[in-house]
C-alpha cells in the first residue's frame, strides 16, 4: 500500500514530464477503438463488400500497432532513463532496487490505466461526433447506427492494459540490472561516444536491402511472411545503420581535417554523431514512425483520387438497361434526348455477353458468376468513354484460346488479387491480365475472351435447359449533367422504355458517391486515415522536439564555453540551426526511401499508382516538421542563450 | 611600463530576483606584458567577477576596462568576441573540454572559429602537445582521461593561438597536490619562455607562490598586494600570513 502512495504521489508530481506521453497514448487509445468499432458497426457487416472494410481495418490496426508498440516501449525507456537519477538517490537512502523497480512499475500501470479509460471514453464520444460530422459532410439521407462496441472497448481495454503490463515489466527489468553507480550518474552514463563499426554497417545496410527485397516480392500468398519480414529486417536495418553506419560515417568525417576544420563543422558533426549514436534507437523508431505514417497517409490520400476512378468504373452510364435480343429502344432513346437538348458524354449499344453461372477462380472472389464478352466488344465500349487511368486497360496482342483477361468490376480501391487462371466447366483458362475498368458498371466479374472463344463457348455454355441460346444486349448511356436532366426527364423516358417492356437503370454519377454504402466507408476511412497519420506525425514531432530540448540544458556549458573561447553569437546560432534542423532532416530523409518501397508494394495491392499521393504526403509531412522545427530552434534558444 | 590590461574604477552590480549584490566596488587593476599575477580573496570578493569584466563575457555597471591602452568600453559584440578569440587564453577549474571532441580536436577549436588552414591547424596542435608534453593525449576523449590531463588538453587549448594573456579560474581547483604542481610548472614555464602574461584566481597560497604578484581583494575592492621576492618558500609564507590577517579582520 505504501508503494502505491508513493507511485500515486510520484505521478501527481512528474505529470509534466509525462504529459507528452499521456496525451500520445490517449490518442493512441482512441484511434485503436475508433478502427475495431468500425469493423464492428452492424451496418458494415451487412455489406457486401465487409470482408474487403474487413481487411482494410486489419491493415489500419496492424500498422497502428507497430507504431503504438514502439511508441510506448521507447518512452516508457526514455523515462526510466530521464529519472535515473532520482531513482539513484532512493537507493542511496535505502530503498531497495526492487522496491523501486515495483514503484516505477506501478506508477506506469497508473499512468495506462488513466490513458487507457480516457482513450476509449473520448474514443466513444469522438466516434458519435465522427459519425455525425461525416454525415453531414457527406450530406447523406440514410442513417448509420450509433454504435458502442463493447468488443471494441474490451479489446481496447486488454490491448492496452497488457501493453501497460509488458511495459512496466520492461521498466522493472531495466532499473534492477543497472548497478547503483549507473542509476546515480544519471543519463551521462548511457551518453557514450559509440563505436562505429564498418562491418556492421555493411550488415545492416544488407538487411535493409533483405527487408526492400522483401517489400518487392510481397504478394497476397506470402503476404504473412513477407510483410512481417519487411518490417523487421527494415527496423533492424534501421536501427543498425544509426548506430554503426552513421556514427562510422561521423568518425570518418571527423577525421577529415581539411573538410571538418571549416565553417563550424567540427562542432556540428561531433555533436551530430555523439546524440544521434547515444540515441540510436529513438531515432531509428522515430524513423520507422515516419515511414508508416507516409505510407499510411499516401494509402489514406489515394483513397481520395481512388474513390472516384471506383466511381466511374462502378457507374459509368446514367442511363442503363440490358435486352435479350437486340432492341431499338436505343434508338428511340437517343433521339428523345436530343430532341430535349440533352447533351450525350458517350454511350453504347447492344453489346453482347453471357453470363456463366459458376466459374473457378484461382482466388476466391465471393461470387462465381461471370459475364463473358469478347475482346472486341470490350475494347470499343473502353475506348468510347474515354476512360483516363494509369493502368492500361487495353491488352497488346492477340489473346489465344486458352487465354483470358480478367475485369474488375471495381468494387474496391485494392486490387483483392491478381486472378491467375479461370475455370470454366473443368477448363482453366490463363488470365494474362487483371484489369479495372469501366465496362456494364457494377454487375459481375467479367471474363474477356478473343471473338471465336466467345462465339464457340456461347454454343456450351450460354444456352438454358432448352436448349435456347442465351445472351444478353447491354446499352448503356452517358449524358452530361445528368443529374439536371433525368430529374425533368426520366419519367418521360421511362414511358418510352415501357413500350419495349424495359425498367431503365438510372444512375446519376455525383449521387452514386453519396448513396452507395461502399463509397461512405471508403470516405470514413478516408477521414480516420488522415486523422490517424496526423496523430502519428504530431507524435513523432513531439519525440524528437523532446529529444533535443532535454539535450539543451547540456548544451548551456558547450555554447558558454564556446562564448568564452571566442566564437561569435551568429557562429554560434548558426551552429544550433544546423544541429537541430539535420536532427529532424535525417529521420524524415530516411522515412522517405522506406516510405517509397512500402509504397511500391501496397501498389500492387491496389489499382492506383501510390507515387503523387506520396508526394503530397512526404511535403505535407515536412510542412509539419517545419513548424516542429520552428518552434524547437525558439525554445532551444531560449534555454541555451539566457 | 607596457601596461597589457587593465581596469579603472570597476563597478558592478547583479540583480537578480529583486536583489542587488554589489560584486566589485571600484576596482583597479592593471598588468604588464610577461606578468604572473594571482587573484586571491574570501569567497564572494568579487575574484571571477573581476576576470569576468577583463574576458569581456560580462559588462560592468561602471568603470572602463583596456587592452594596450585601448578602451573596450563600447566595443561591439562582434569586436569582442574576435578580441577574446586573438587575444585571450582560458582556464576553468572544471576543464571544461567538450565531451565529444578528441584531445586534438578540442585543442584544435579555436583555430577552427577562423577556417585556418587545416594543414596549419594539424601543425600548431602537434608543436603545442609536444610542448606540453601530452602527445598520448590527443586520440582520447575527454572521459577516458584523467583530470590532469584534462587540464593540460585546456591549457594546450587556451595558448593554441599565442595568446597575449591567460586568464585562469581555479585551475588547479579540481587536482590533486600532484597534479597542481606539475599544471603550476607548466605555467610558469610558459610564462618564461612564451612571455605569456597569467592572471590566475586562485585559493591556494601554494598556487599563489608560483606568480611574481598576489592582488588580494575583499568584498568587491582590492585590499593589498604582495610582490615576489627571489625565494618562493618565503613568498608562501607572506601569502599565508596575509590570508590569515584577511580571515581573521
Ligand atoms: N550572475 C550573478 N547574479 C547575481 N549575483 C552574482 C552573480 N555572479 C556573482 N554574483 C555575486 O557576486 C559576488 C561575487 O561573486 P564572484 O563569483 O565574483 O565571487 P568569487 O570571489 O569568485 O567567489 P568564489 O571564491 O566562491 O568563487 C557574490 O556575492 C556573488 O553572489
Ligand atoms: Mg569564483
Amino acid at each position: 500500500m505504501d508503494m502505491l502512495k508513493i507511485a500515486i504521489k510520484n505521478v501527481k508530481d512528474s505529470i509534466g514530464l509525462y504529459r507528452l506521453y499521456i496525451v500520445s497514448m490517449i490518442f493512441s487509445v482512441m484511434i485503436y477503438y475508433q478502427f475495431i468499432n468500425l469493423s464492428d458497426n452492424p451496418t458494415i457487416n451487412l455489406m457486401e463488400m465487409s470482408d474487403i472494410v474487413g481487411a482494410l481495418t486489419f491493415m489500419a490496426i496492424f500498422i497502428m500497432m507497430i507504431f503504438v508498440v514502439f511508441f510506448l516501449f521507447f518512452s516508457n525507456t526514455f523515462y526510466i532513463r530521464e529519472r535515473k537519477k532520482e531513482i539513484g538517490l532512493y537507493i542511496l537512502i535505502g530503498t531497495t532496487p526492487k522496491k523501486i523497480g515495483m514503484i516505477i512499475a506501478i506508477e506506469n500501470m497508473i499512468i495506462y490505466a488513466i490513458a487507457t479509460i480516457i482513450g476509449v471514453l473520448s474514443g466513444i464520444i469522438f466516434s458519435k461526433l465522427f459519425i455525425m460530422i461525416t454525415i453531414k459532410y457527406l450530406n447523406l439521407g440514410m442513417t448509420i447506427d450509433f454504435h458502442i462496441s463493447t468488443r471494441a472497448i474490451l479489446q481496447s481495454l486488454i490491448t492496452f492494459m497488457v501493453l501497460g503490463l509488458l511495459t512496466s515489466l520492461n521498466g522493472y527489468l531495466r532499473i534492477r540490472t543497472k548497478s547503483i553507480v549507473a542509476l546515480l550518474k544519471g543519463k551521462s552514463m548511457e551518453e557514450q561516444i559509440p563505436r562505429g563499426n564498418i562491418i556492421i554497417g555493411i550488415i545492416s545496410l544488407i538487411i535493409l536491402l533483405g527487408g526492400y527485397y522483401c517489400s518487392a516480392i510481397m504478394d497476397t500468398m506470402n503476404l504473412l511472411f513477407t510483410g512481417l519480414g519487411a518490417i523487421i529486417l527494415v527496423t533492424i536495418g534501421t536501427s543498425l545503420m544509426y548506430r554503426s553506419v552513421m556514427t562510422s560515417f561521423f568518425k570518418r568525417a571527423l577525421s577529415f581535417k581539411k573538410y571538418i576544420y571549416k565553417n563550424n563543422r567540427l562542432l556540428v558533426v561531433s555533436t551530430l554523431m555523439h546524440r544521434i549514436g547515444s540515441n540510436y534507437k529513438v531515432y531509428a523508431a522515430v524513423t520507422i514512425f515516419l515511414a508508416c505514417t507516409l505510407t499510411a497517409f499516401a494509402t489514406s490520400a489515394s483513397f481520395k483520387y481512388g474513390i472516384d476512378d471506383m466511381n466511374k468504373v462502378r457507374n459509368p452510364y446514367s442511363i442503363k438497361f440490358e435486352t435479350s435480343t437486340p432492341t431499338g429502344l436505343y434508338d428511340d432513346l437517343i433521339t428523345y434526348i436530343q430532341a430535349q437538348h440533352g447533351q450525350l458524354a458517350y454511350s453504347n449499344q447492344n453489346l453482347p455477353y453471357y453470363v456463366i453461372k459458376s466459374a473457378g477462380l484461382s482466388v476466391y472472389r465471393g461470387s462465381s458468376q461471370m459475364d463473358i464478352v469478347a475482346y472486341a466488344t470490350y475494347k470499343n465500349s473502353v475506348q468510347s468513354m474515354d476512360y483516363k487511368t494509369e493502368k492500361a486497360v487495353l491488352y497488346n496482342g492477340a489473346l489465344d484460346d486458352n487465354q483470358c483477361l480478367y475485369l474488375n468490376p471495381g468494387e474496391s480501391i485494392i486490387t483483392v488479387a491478381n486472378v491467375k487462371y479461370i475455370d470454366v466447366e473443368g477448363v482453366k483458362y490463363n488470365t494474362q491480365k487483371s484489369i479495372k475498368a469501366p465496362l456494364f458498371g457494377n454487375r459481375n466479374d467479367t471474363m474477356i475472351v478473343n471473338d471465336q472463344l466467345y462465339e464457340s463457348l456461347k454454343s456450351s455454355i450460354a444456352v438454358d435447359e432448352n436448349g435456347q441460346l442465351k445472351q444478353y444486349y447491354f446499352n448503356g448511356i452517358k449524358i452530361v449533367n445528368d443529374e439536371d436532366f433525368l430529374k425533368i426527364h426520366a419519367v418521360a423516358l421511362q414511358q418510352i422504355a415501357d413500350d419495349y417492356q424495359v425498367t431503365l437503370d438510372y444512375t446519376m454519377t455525383s449521387l452514386a458517391m453519396e448513396s452507395e454504402t461502399i463509397f461512405i466507408f471508403i470516405q470514413l476511412f478516408y477521414v480516420i486515415g488522415i486523422f490517424l497519420t496526423l496523430t502519428f506525425i504530431v507524435a513523432t514531432g513531439s519525440i524528437i522536439y523532446f529529444k533535443i530540448i532535454s539535450n539543451a540544458s547540456e548544451d548551456i556549458h558547450t555554447f558558454r564555453l564556446l562564448y568564452k573561447l571566442g566564437m561569435g553569437k551568429k557562429a554560434i546560432l548558426s551552429v544550433i540551426n544546423k544541429q537541430v534542423s539535420i536532427f529532424f532532416a535525417f529521420p524524415l530523409m530516411i522515412a522517405f526511401v522506406h516510405a517509397y518501397f512500402a509504397s511500391k508494394a501496397l501498389e500492387r495491392f491496389m489499382g492506383i499508382s501510390l507515387l503523387v499521393p506520396l508526394i503530397y504526403s512526404s511535403l505535407t509531412v515536412t510542412a509539419i516538421f517545419f513548424l516542429y522545427y520552428w518552434i524547437t530552434i525558439r525554445r532551444y534558444k531560449q534555454i541555451v542563450l539566457s | 611600463m607596457n601596461q597589457i590590461i587593465g581596469m579603472k574604477d570597476i563597478k558592478k552590480t547583479y540583480q537578480s530576483r529583486g536583489v542587488e549584490t554589489m560584486a566589485l566596488n571600484g576596482v583597479n587593476f592593471s598588468m604588464t606584458a610577461g606578468e604572473f599575477v594571482s587573484i586571491m580573496g574570501p569567497s564572494g570578493s568579487g575574484k571571477t567577477t573581476l576576470l569576468n569584466m577583463l574576458a569581456t563575457i560580462d559588462q560592468p555597471t561602471a568603470g572602463d576596462i583596456y587592452f594596450k591602452e585601448h578602451s573596450l568600453t563600447g566595443l561591439k559584440v562582434k569586436d569582442l568576441s574576435e578580441y577574446r578569440s586573438n587575444n585571450l587564453g582560458f582556464l576553468f577549474q572544471e576543464y571544461n573540454l567538450l565531451d565529444h571532441l578528441t584531445g586534438f580536436d578540442n585543442i584544435a577549436l579555436p583555430l577552427t572559429f577562423d577556417n585556418i588552414n587545416h594543414k596549419e591547424i594539424v601543425k600548431k596542435v602537434h608543436e603545442v602537445a609536444h610542448l606540453l608534453k601530452i602527445e598520448d593525449q590527443l586520440t582520447k576523449y575527454p572521459y577516458e582521461m584523467s583530470g590532469g590531463q584534462k587540464q593540460r588538453i585546456a591549457t594546450a587549448r587556451a595558448i593554441i593561438k599565442n595568446p597575449t594573456i591567460v586568464l585562469a579560474d581555479e585551475p588547479t581547483g579540481a587536482l590533486d597536490s600532484g597534479s597542481s604542481k606539475d599544471l603550476l610548472n607548466l605555467l610558469e614555464y610558459l610564462n618564461h619562455t612564451m612571455n605569456i602574461s597569467i592572471l590566475m584566481v586562485t585559493h591556494d597560497p601554494l598556487s599563489a607562490s608560483f606568480s611574481s604578484r598576489v592582488v588580494f581583494l575583499k568584498d568587491g575592492k582590492e585590499h593589498s598586494t604582495l610582490h615576489r621576492g627571489h625565494v618562493r618558500e618565503r613568498f608562501y609564507n607572506e601569502i599565508l600570513d596575509q590570508l590569515i590577517y584577511l580571515g581573521g579582520e
